[in-house]
């Protein structure tokens, strides 16, 4: 019988369950886009900011002292440092290696041109790399394994993913091409532009190359004679080595494990929460694997970038976070006001049944399960909208996202959305239908 | 003498399968007074929701004081109805927040006028003068029922469509009632009774009787009858 | 006598008070979050921009080709005379220059320590930053390599010149810095002999002023000087904003169409029961109009009191978060509160006009008996 009444009720009275429907499932549908805007927005910031400059560097162990004045930096010879060229494609090998953006090789020394000092800078603009077969499994003390997300096919490292703010005019190096990119406040002092012939030495060893575009960047660049790697390790003979690497990873901020790991040492974390530190993206951890992979390495982080990130990052959160909360209250009290409406236009209802004879708990367990319904239905229906609108909502602010995002929606969404619908539901049936069956039946029969 | 309210085949179904009224033919002339019988669910109520073009029949014609009630728009049925009819629901239908006496008034407002006096007049003609500033919910099925006939009389409408105006009056309460309503006809209005009643019916010039819809006695009077 | 329509409005609304109240509610949580939303879809935009200084200067100074090696540092301090202190958040000036340490070469960079904490926020001070004139901050990278931690003393030599020093920290930033030796300006001068004499400058700008008129601003003002934008910067902070602003947006409407939705519901689930009411109406001869008159009267007054009390509310909502946030009060937007009162009046007219309407093309017979 009561499975029927339910039925009938929610049934027969189309237009109220319908209102009951689209409240519960506007407040869901508010709830879960904003959930998961909170919980994946840094994620997105984070994923989108990577092309505005690598967060992470890469130098010799033995890193050199660099006397460096108006752009011109020196080392002293006998101290001069090395990375291998030949590792690079290594980086795409790590444990974390879904989480490398992109990557840069740099080696520079001072030249002259046109009799006055300068410097050149040998990088990769954009080079594609084929990604060697990594290590799959990553055992540790304790015995456990991890496997690390697959990498295949080829990846696109070089500056021009690195640095999206560089503004070329004429035209990017390609790949073993001959010929440099001018700093724009050196061309300006060289009086040179896209498609003039500059004349170069080192120590005694001449080269006359063409400039092939023009770079402004409003930092160190503009100063610089930017060539292909693989130019200037011939000019300066030094075949096949590197000075420092730039690398773009995301990272996920750090917490208390991260502070403590570098603070005395990952290799000093107890096994399990080096384990746990290990294959968790922080900066630090992604650097110690880099440092295991690149040999003879350091790993620092350019604080300027992840430092700046992570403050403004966390802010944004927090904000959405509140503005979550607020959401979140402010849906809950709506379905609240609605379900306190329902249920007060069927106080007569409430007391007739009461005059059939019906228990109070009869006529509450009725009216709660119907509540309960309202508010299941409402809250799935409000989550598949919410989601959907959360993802549109990111992808129109982000151009990154895309496939990726449906994976990162936290579980956790569902199970809250619709525990508080059907919460918030029963919650406002239950003051009312409390009041009205302690009502003697007779004042609400008469519409009192 | 053409008559005031004129049905002609008139048919009402309810979604295809319940036919309320069976192509029902009749002719009531100004001043009559007609009592309606039939056992419950014989089609009396929507019979009057008819006249008074709260619904329209599925078939068949209806003329009003010589006006097609068909042809009138929704507002010219509003219109024909507080100018011209009278209504007594079955289940009072009185608006829980107001008063008997601002009840009666509504009637009123949307006729013309709100008057206080008149209004307080139609509730002392039906026995409530001292209960007109009860809310519904404080007075009792009779009392209801009471200001619901006050608000049909208030505008002295040409047509009253009463639906079971006695039905839940004690005998003194009946026979006031009914003295209004003779005094009614006696003015020249029109009056279309619903009851179960033979003494009501008894009084009135002639008895419609319907079963299933169907007028089975359009032509008798009562008097004939007796 | 006060005219029955008047009556009949009162009524209603102090007979169904339960029925008002709710009403009256659903209005005002829906109008608060609007209002929230909207004051800090503005107030936010703005707090948030702010918050980009984390990453440092965006212009930078340099002397200009042709005027010689050095900035005059007099001329930075005429900047705030012409109206710099509102576009610039900051500045921090450099004096760089090859010295000997211990037998080695190093650049020392005179500099000011409190205006570089704010220019380059990022900088991690192992030990303390200097506080006297004669401490300095050594970069992590030459440190290890002299052998320095903090408190130990240094002598610099720069030609015949010397001075020493305490080194109060050492620093790590990841970038060149690193390989640096950080000293208080004027000891900087004082040593080279380059009295009044910048090598740079870094510049915060206030970023909702517009980077290319700061820039424009300074180049009037300093001629001497060359203006570089440190794109870097620059265009990240454009990206982010630009994407907090689309998503700011875009958040607004959902919070307007849902909150929409849910007063409308609430509104609606209590108008149904005056359905019979408004049929009577109609049966005792009220045109539509007369009747969608008098609940449009009602259903003014609630969304007034809802948008009203709904307005406050989100205000406080926003201040709580600004609050919270960013320990500071969002500057209410004179936009908020006509958005909020009329989401707040539409909704309400929205939801009462509609069931008059919905009943007015049901028959009046078929409403009357309880469909
Ligand atoms: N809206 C409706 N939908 C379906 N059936 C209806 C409706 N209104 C009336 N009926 C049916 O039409 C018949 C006549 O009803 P009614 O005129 O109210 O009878 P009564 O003579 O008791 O007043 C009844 O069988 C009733 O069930
Ligand atoms: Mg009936």
């Amino acid at each position: 019988m009561l499975g029927r009444l339910l039925w009938k009720s929610l049934w027969r009275q189309k237009s109220r369950t319908l209102l009951t429907l689209l409240s519960v499932g506007s407040a869901a549908t508010l709830i879960s886009a904003f959930l998961s805007i909170a919980f994946t927005i840094t994620e997105q910031m984070a994923r989108e900011l990577r092309s505005f400059g690598a967060n992470m560097l890469l130098v010799p162990k033995a890193e050199p002292l660099e006397v460096e004045i108006g752009g011109l930096k020196y080392v002293a010879p006998e101290a001069a440092a090395y990375l291998e060229e030949a590792d690079l494609a290594k980086i795409k090998t790590i444990f974390w290696r879904h989480n490398i953006v992109s990557f840069a090789p740099f080696l520079s020394r001072v030249v002259q041109v046109q009799g006055k000092p300068a410097p050149l800078v040998g990088t990769w603009f954009e080079r594609e790399i084929s990604i060697p077969e990594g290590r799959r499994f990553f055992t540790f003390a304790r015995g456990s394994k991890r496997e690390a997300a697959p990498e295949q096919g080829t990846f696109r490292a070089g500056v021009k993913n690195l640095a999206s703010w560089w503004q070329v005019e004429g035209s990017w190096l390609r790949e073993g091409e001959d010929g440099v990119l001018l700093g724009s406040a050196i061309a300006r002092r060289l009086k040179a532009g896209v498609g003039s012939l500059i004349r170069l030495s080192y120590e005694g060893r001449p080269a006359l190359v063409p400039v092939k575009g023009i770079v402004r960047t409003g930092g160190v660049e503009e100063e610089q004679i930017l060539a292909d790697l693989k130019f200037t390790q011939e000019l300066f003979g030094m075949p096949g080595k590197l000075d420092k690497v730039q690398v773009s990873a995301l990272v996920t901020p750090d917490n208390g494990l991260a502070i403590r790991a570098n603070r005395i040492g990952p290799t000093r974390l107890p096994p399990e929460e080096y384990e746990t530190w290990y294959c968790t993206p922080y900066l630090g951890s992604i650097l110690y694997q880099l440092e295991e992979v690149i040999s003879n390495s350091k790993g620092k982080a350019i604080r300027q970038v992840s430092e700046a990130e992570g403050a403004f990052l966390a802010q944004m959160r927090f904000t959405f976070v509140l503005m979550t909360a607020v959401a979140l209250l402010v849906a809950c009290m709506a379905v609240l006001a609605t379900m306190v409406a329902a249920i007060f236009e069927r106080r007569q209802e409430i007391g007739l049944m009461k005059a059939l004879g019906a228990e109070r708990i009869q006529v509450a367990l009725l009216f709660l399960l119907e509540s309960a319904v309202g508010g299941l239905l409402g809250g799935l229906l409000g989550y598949g909208a919410g989601l959907t609108l959360g993802r549109f909502l990111l992808a129109r602010s982000f151009s990154t996202a895309g496939a990726g995002l449906t994976l990162s929606i936290p579980w956790l969404i569902l199970p809250s959305t619709l525990f508080l619908s059907v919460g918030v539901a029963l919650l406002g049936a239950l003051f009312p239908v409390r009041e009205a069956t302690r009502l003697d039946p007779v004042r609400t029969l008469r519409g009192v | 003498m053409a008559p005031l309210i004129e049905l002609k085949d008139v048919t009402k179904d309810y979604n295809g399968k319940v036919r309320a009224l069976d192509r029902a033919s009749l002719e009531i002339y100004p001043g009559e007074w007609v009592a309606v019988t039939g056992a419950s669910g014989s089609g009396k109520t929507t019979l009057l929701n008819m006249i008074a073009i709260l619904d329209r029949p599925t078939s068949g014609s209806l003329r009003v004081d010589g006006v097609d009630l068909l042809s009138l728009t929704e507002r010219e049925g509003a219109r024909f109805r507080r100018e011209k009819v009278g209504l007594v629901f079955q289940q009072f239908h009185l608006i829980p927040y107001l008063t008997a006496l601002e009840n009666v008034m509504l009637a009123q407002y949307f006729h013309s006028m709100a008057d206080r006096d008149e209004a307080a007049q139609a509730l002392a003609q039906v026995g409530l003068r001292e209960r007109s500033h009860h809310l519904p919910s404080e007075l009792s099925g009779g009392e209801q029922q009471r200001v619901c006939i006050a608000r049909a009389l208030v505008n002295q409408p040409r047509i009253i469509l009463a639906d079971e105006p006695t039905g839940n009056l004690d005998g003194e309460n009946e026979e006031i009632i009914m003295g209004i309503f003779r005094k009614l006809r006696g003015a020249g209005h029109t009056l279309l009774l619903v009851t179960h009643d033979p003494k009501i019916s008894g009084q009135s010039d002639r008895i419609i009787e319907l079963e299933h819809g169907k007028i089975l006695s359009p032509c008798c009077s009562a008097g004939q009858r007796g | 006598m006060r005219s029955l329509f008047w009556r009949i409005f009162w009524a209603s609304v102090s007979q169904r008070k339960g029925r008002v109240a709710v009403s009256v509610c659903a209005i005002a949580l829906g109008t608060s979050l609007v209002v929230a939303s909207v004051n800090l879809r503005q107030g936010i935009g703005g707090k948030l921009a702010e918050e980009l200084k984390h990453y440092g200067a965006n212009l930078l100074l340099l002397p200009a080709d042709g005027t010689g090696l050095f900035l005059k540092e007099k001329e930075l301090g005429s900047l705030a005379g012409q109206g710099g202190e509102g576009r610039l958040l900051e500045y921090a000036p450099f004096l760089h220059q090859i010295v000997k340490i211990r037998g080695k070469d190093a650049v020392l960079v005179g500099t000011r320590f409190a205006a570089v904490k704010k220019v380059s926020p990022w900088w991690q001070v192992e030990g303390d930053w200097p506080e006297e004139k004669d401490a300095v901050l050594v970069g992590s990278n030459l440190a290890s390599k002299l052998g320095l931690r903090p408190q130990a003393r240094i002598s610099v030599a720069y030609k015949a010149s010397r001075a020493s020093f305490t080194v109060a920290g050492v620093l790590s930033t990841g970038g060149a810095e690193e390989h640096q030796i950080f000293v208080d300006l004027e000891s900087s001068q004082v040593l080279t002999g380059r009295d009044g004499l910048l090598s740079a400058v870094l510049v915060r700008s206030r970023v909702e002023k517009g980077l290319d008129g700061t820039a424009a601003f300074l180049r009037r003002a300093w001629p001497g000087a060359e203006v570089r934008t440190l794109w870097q910067v620059a265009r990240a902070e454009d990206a982010l904003l630009s994407r907090v602003e689309i998503l700011l947006t875009l958040v607004s409407l959902i919070i307007l169409f849902a909150s929409g939705v849910a007063v409308f519901a609430t509104m609606s689930t209590v108008a149904l029961e005056r359905k019979i009411e408004i049929a009577l109406m109609r049966a005792l001869g009220a045109e539509e109009r007369r009747v969608a008159l008098i609940f449009a009267c009602e259903a003014f007054t609630i969304g007034l009191a809802g948008g009203l009390v709904g307005s406050v509310l989100g205000l406080l909502f926003a201040e709580g978060i600004g609050l919270t946030v960013f320990r500071s009060f969002v500057i209410p937007s004179l936009i908020s509160l006509p958005a909020g009162l009329s989401v707040g009046l539409g909704v309400a007219l929205f939801s009462s006009l509609s069931v008059v309407r919905k009943v007015g093309r049901t028959a009046p017979a078929a409403v009357l008996r309880g469909e």
